[in-house]
């Protein structure tokens, strides 16, 4: 592997020190690093070793004090990365705190010891946190942390969050309801909510994408393999009901995209992970006009196939 | 609750008694097949397998044999099935009933008529638990659903073959007057279409309805061979229609319902959708079957039952 100096420089400390612990090797690079994805290890079917973070740049650098595990659990810990890539998210080894950070260093936010299983999810420039608590049936409410005040919003117990508008001012829900049908929001974490019973497809749909204006929703379905028909993106507006045509997405699996985020042009980001856990996996960003398909390659990158599991900025 | 019903533990048998005002104040069931069940046994290591014939339940209360009905199923070659029983229906007027015979050749029996045995190649030559039946309310069609080929679709007094309906096509039931079949097709990206079949297997309708008619299955389809019956049962029940042929929401009513599970539903009038609910109270299947006008969404009792405890399958008359 070749690295160019700054780079083995940040990584050589980095396997030193982790990160988090070496902003002397951060402040050494002339642009704050950007992370892609992490991984965790498998050692005999359950995570171990450190959080391996994948950067821009094409190095791997170990975050020394994210939690493998979770407390008494062969679960892994916590882990997030916003959709920039700037900004990470994780369970601390040791004391089990959440902790928000720079993917290249200097902490951001320590939270209270959260107990029971839970996700993460940053909002796409990393400014907030989502805390989905996963108890059946669902008692706690998912909260919201704002990072840089620490302000905390509660959403309602019942609602399933599925993460983040674009510019993180809203976050979409959805939520069963008497009849049996699922109902879907957009909970603007300074008040306003948009709702809707969407049709079919949408409410069976699996990837979702807010957007900025926190009322058009990219929806996701899969594609059929035997047919070889590729996964569909719609729009469909929160404010309306309106459902735009589909739209083929130039993929080479089944599966919608694990990850969507909306850009400032109207376009969207997805993330193609072809590969299981434990498989050799190749991760392709693409950006997708949601009317066409047509979509254009931004970035390509491998994840190891000794991980455990892995999670991809945005996820 | 206008219907009120003794339940009496009679003896082993364990029949139910319907009492006599119950019983007249249904006429058209007076004599007719409330359920048909098959007892099941259990072998050394405690798995169940159906045993002995098919017993008809009748709404009087009286119980008899369907003699010629083969009871447990019968593979391909025709060697015994064991763990499976041969399939029967009851229409919905419980007026008739759909089998196989011991001979393995289908049969539909008109209560306190005759009996009419189908052509031997009405059905291809299969393990017999890879069909089931279903017959119209008024038992003149017949519906057979066999793995992995079209559902065959009879007329019950020629025993001629009408039409067929594509294999992935789920049959839900015939309509109303019998002369459409509702279907359901596991559509691609994750939905499910109603679809609707003439008899004779022409496709009439086909539409993706929104999630409340979607998840709130099994549907019924009317005699008008468009409208569409939901019920939403819980906190909150209500009867939805729709609209199969417009995909469109036509009303939706807040009804009062007794608790359970739809089992079944079926249009038995041109305003009214009958409900088979069923729960199960320690250890033992309740039955309770309700009336309800899709006009006013009136709801009214006209059965309720708990069917033999020894049962290892029953099936109930629709209607």
């Amino acid at each position: 592997m070749r690295h160019p100096s700054l780079t083995a420089a940040l990584l050589a400390s980095a396997v030193i020190g982790g990160l988090g612990l070496t902003p002397v090797a951060a402040h050494a690079q002339s642009a704050p690093p950007v992370a892609r994805a992490a991984w965790i290890k498998s050692c005999k079917e359950t995570p171990c070793g450190r959080w391996q973070l994948v950067l821009r740049d094409g190095t791997t650098v170990p975050v020394r004090d994210a939690a493998a595990t979770k407390p008494r659990s062969e679960e892994p810990g916590a882990f997030a990365i916003s959709a920039n890539g700037r900004v990470l998210a994780y369970e601390r080894i040791g004391d089990h705190r959440v902790v928000v950070q720079h993917a290249g260093g200097g902490r951001l936010r320590e939270l209270p010891k959260i107990s029971g299983d839970y996700g993460l999810t940053l909002s796409p420039e990393g400014d907030k946190l989502l805390i989905d608590y996963f108890d059946e049936p669902e008692r706690r409410p998912s909260k919201v942390i704002t990072v840089a005040t620490g302000r905390t919003t509660t959403l309602p117990a019942a609602e399933t969050p599925y993460g983040f508008s674009a510019d993180g001012d809203e976050v979409l829900t959805t939520r069963r309801q008497a009849d049996n049908t699922t109902a879907m929001y957009a909970r603007g974490l300074e008040g306003g909510t948009l709702r809707q019973t969407p049709p079919q497809v949408v409410a069976n749909a699996l990837t979702f994408a807010l957007a900025a204006d926190g009322k058009t929703v990219a929806v996701f379905t899969s594609g059929d393999a035997q047919t070889k028909r590729p996964p569909r993106v719609r729009t469909y507006d929160l404010e309306t009901g309106a459902l735009s045509e589909a739209a083929d997405l130039p993929f080479k699996t089944e599966a919608p995209p694990d990850v969507a985020v909306w850009d400032a042009d109207a376009r969207l980001t997805v993330t193609e992970r072809v590969g299981e856990d434990g498989e050799p996996t190749v991760v392709r960003v693409l950006t997708v006009d949601p009317a066409s398909g047509a979509a254009t390659q931004s970035d390509r990158y491998r994840l190891t196939k000794s991980r455990y599991g892995a999670v991809m900025a945005g996820e | 609750m206008r219907t009120t019903i003794l339940t009496t533990t009679l003896a082993a048998g364990l029949l139910l008694a319907l009492t006599p005002s119950a019983a007249q104040a249904n006429p058209h069931h007076s004599d007719s097949i409330r359920y048909a069940s098959i007892k099941g046994c259990a072998d050394k290591n405690g798995a169940e397998f159906p045993c002995g014939p098919w017993r008809l339940v009748m709404h009087s209360g009286k119980q008899t044999i369907l003699d010629d009905a083969q009871g447990v199923a019968r593979k391909k070659n025709g060697k015994s099935g064991r763990y499976y029983q041969a399939p029967v229906a009851v229409s919905g007027n419980g007026g008739r009933i759909a089998y196989f015979t011991k001979s393995g050749r289908l049969a539909v029996r008109t209560v306190g008529g005759g009996v009419k045995v189908f052509a031997k190649d009405a059905l291809p030559r299969v393990d017999q638990w890879k069909v089931s039946f279903d017959l119209s309310d008024d038992g003149a069609k017949l519906a057979a659903v066999i793995e992995n080929a079209p559902t065959r679709i009879f007329d019950t007094a020629t025993g001629e073959r009408l039409g067929t309906v594509p294999s992935r096509a789920a049959l839900m039931g015939f309509s109303g007057d019998g002369d459409e079949l509702l279907t359901s097709i596991e559509a691609e990206e994750s939905v499910t279409d109603l679809v609707v079949y003439s008899d004779r297997g022409r496709r009439l309708a086909r539409a993706t309805p929104p999630q409340v008619i979607g998840v709130n299955a099994p549907q019924t389809l009317a005699a008008d061979g468009r409208t569409v019956a939901a019920v939403v049962t819980g906190s909150k029940p209500e009867l939805v229609t729709y609209d199969v042929e417009d995909d469109r929401i036509i009303d939706r009513k807040k009804i009062k319902l007794p608790g359970g599970a739809v089992h079944m539903i079926d249009w038995t009038g041109d305003t009214q959708v009958t409900l088979h609910l069923t729960r199960e109270v320690s250890g033992s299947t309740r039955m309770t079957i309700v009336q309800i006008d899709t006009e006013t969404g009136a709801v009214k009792v006209r059965d309720r039952y708990t069917p033999l405890k020894d049962s290892f399958v029953f099936a109930a008359c629709g209607g």
